[in-house]
Parts: structure tokens; sequence; C-alpha cells
């Protein structure tokens, strides 16, 4: 078999001999903006390896407050839970951004899992450095200001989406860092004034990104750090 | 249904509101300013910032100002 090539790092990092296994498993998919991967309260049925997109993961509480706890692109796969053979979803996961990718239903990764310990151990590490982006999302909501939160958010984007143009309305920003709306036009034009980006009508983009990475100093950095440390 | 656009004033200058939210009334819109500048303030406040001069210009689409609200008028302080 000629491998194919990922973009989709845990699958791009599979050995040869578990990727023989795995890939007739995969079901190539277009993911438009809006589709969703896994549903708060629902089974899951299919683990998403994305290939390019962005995807945006939303914990809803009992009365539907919800705000983004996680993102995931090329990164990583979601949702997580089949990882560990769990088949409820607490969260609404979606695709943000459009793209594409490939999805396994769970009984078949769980079979794949079964034989390939590489894989495992790679969708483990993933999962572990979810788990640590969602923890730093959660120090960030409790201690910095919103300019810094969606300063934050944005370099997130920019790394899974590699592009500098992104498609977002205010309103989509406001549920992502849980704010209201108009304050998130107020730190937008927080970042703009400091030429970081360039905000338009239903659109964002990045102007400066090292600059915009130094302003979010104390909130941007550490799970990534840990995902160099993860995928070396 | 209005849309209404949340313009702020800093430092004398006035930065547009592109996108606009669409809101039932000039009263649903006044609430909106408030719960938006009770964040920015709190941020502030946390943070050892200075609450300053900042306000929301609220317009509705003929462009016409329909409410202005200084940041700091939601600190409620009695």
């Amino acid at each position: 078999m000629s491998r194919p090539h990922f973009q989709n790092k845990l699958l791009a990092l599979v050995p040869p001999a578990e990727l023989e296994l795995l890939y007739p498993l995969l079901e190539p998919i277009d993911l438009p903006k809006g589709f969703a991967i896994a549903t708060a309260g629902e089974p899951i049925q299919y683990v998403y390896f994305l290939e390019q997109g962005l995807g945006s993961i939303v914990s809803v509480s009992r009365q539907g407050q919800k705000a983004e706890a996680g993102m995931f692109g090329y990164e990583g796969f979601a949702p997580t839970p089949p990882a560990v053979r769990s088949t409820m979803s607490f969260h609404d996961a979606s695709l943000q951004a459009e793209g594409y990718g490939y999805r396994i239903t769970i009984e078949a990764l769980w079979a794949a899992m079964d034989r390939c310990p590489e894989f495992s151990r790679l969708l483990a590490r993933s999962s572990q450095n979810l788990a640590t982006q969602v923890s730093y999302t959660a120090l960030s909501n409790a201690v910095h200001q919103v300019n810094e939160r969606l300063a934050r958010w944005l370099l997130m984007s920019h790394d899974r989406l590699r592009q500098d143009e992104f498609l977002i309305t205010h309103d989509y920003m406001a549920l992502i860092l849980a704010v209201r709306r108009p304050s998130v036009t107020t730190a937008l034009h927080v970042l703009e004034e400091r030429r970081f980006i360039r905000a338009e009508r239903g659109c964002v983009t990045i102007r400066n990104r090292s600059a915009m990475e130094h302003y979010a100093q104390d909130a941007y950095g550490l799970p990534e750090e840990e995902y160099r440390h993860l995928f070396p | 249904m209005t849309r209404f656009y949340f313009d702020v004033r800093r430092n004398g200058r006035l930065e547009e509101d592109k996108e606009g939210e669409e809101l039932p009334s000039k009263e649903a819109a006044i609430e909106e300013a408030m719960a938006a500048a009770r964040e920015l303030v709190a941020d502030k406040v946390r943070t050892g910032d200075v609450v300053d001069g900042d306000a929301f210009e609220i317009r509705d689409e003929h462009g016409e100002v329909v409410h202005i609200l200084p940041f700091r008028s939601v600190l409620r302080l009695d």
C-alpha cells in the first residue's frame, strides 16, 4: 500500500503496519461549516480526524448556557470519549470553519485500537493535550480580560487553520468567549488599534501574529508547549 | 426587530461597530449595552485597570444615536 499523505498529525504518525489495518476503516468526509460531530446528551457514533477545518467543543449547561471548552483541527481528533470506550457525549462539537477529513465508527475504532498499540498511544496523548488545553481555557476565563482571551482564541484558531483570514461573526465569538456581543466588538477594536488584526464585517485577518503572541503571553502557549512535548 | 450598532467612544474617538445586532427594542439595546459594560468594567476592576470614560453610543439602523451609555454608569456604589 502506498502511504497516503495525511495532514492530520495523528494519522501521519501511525506506523505503516498499523496504518494498513486502520486505513480501510477510515471514511473520507467533507465537513461543512456547522456540521455536528457530537451532541451533548447523545450517543457518539463516529470519531473524526480533521485534515482541514476547525472544530469547536462547547459545554452546555442544563439550562442551555453555553461556552466553548476547547477547539481541535488537524492536530488532533474528536470526540475523545470513544478513546476510553465511552460512547456518550457531554459536549456539542461542530465545525466552526469548514474542512474535510476522515471518520471511523466507534466499533471500528475499538477494533483498530485493540490491534494498534501506537495508534492507541497517539489517541491517549492527544486526549491528554486537549485536557490541558481545556484546563488553560478555564484559567484564562477566570483571570484574563476579554481582550486577552480573544487574542488567545485567535492565536489558537490561527494555529489550526494555518491561514490569516477567518470568516467569523462577532455573534459567534461572543458565544465562544461567553460574553455579550458588544464586548467582543470592543475587544476587537483594542486588538485592531494595536495592529494585531484587521476586523471587518464577518471576517478577522491576522496581521501581526508575533506581536499578538507577546500581548497574550500570559494566556497563550503552555498547552502548545505540551503538544510539542507529546508529539516531538 | 431592529438592528442596533454599539459604537464605542474611547479617548474622544468613535470606534464603529460594523456588524450590529438584532434586538426587539431600544430598551433591549440599552440592556445589552449595560450587560457588556458590566463585563468590560468588571475586567478592568479585577485586573486593577483604570475605569475610564469609554461609552457605548447605540445607533439604530438609520444611523441615529438612540442612547449613550458610559461604561462607568453600570457601577452601583450605594
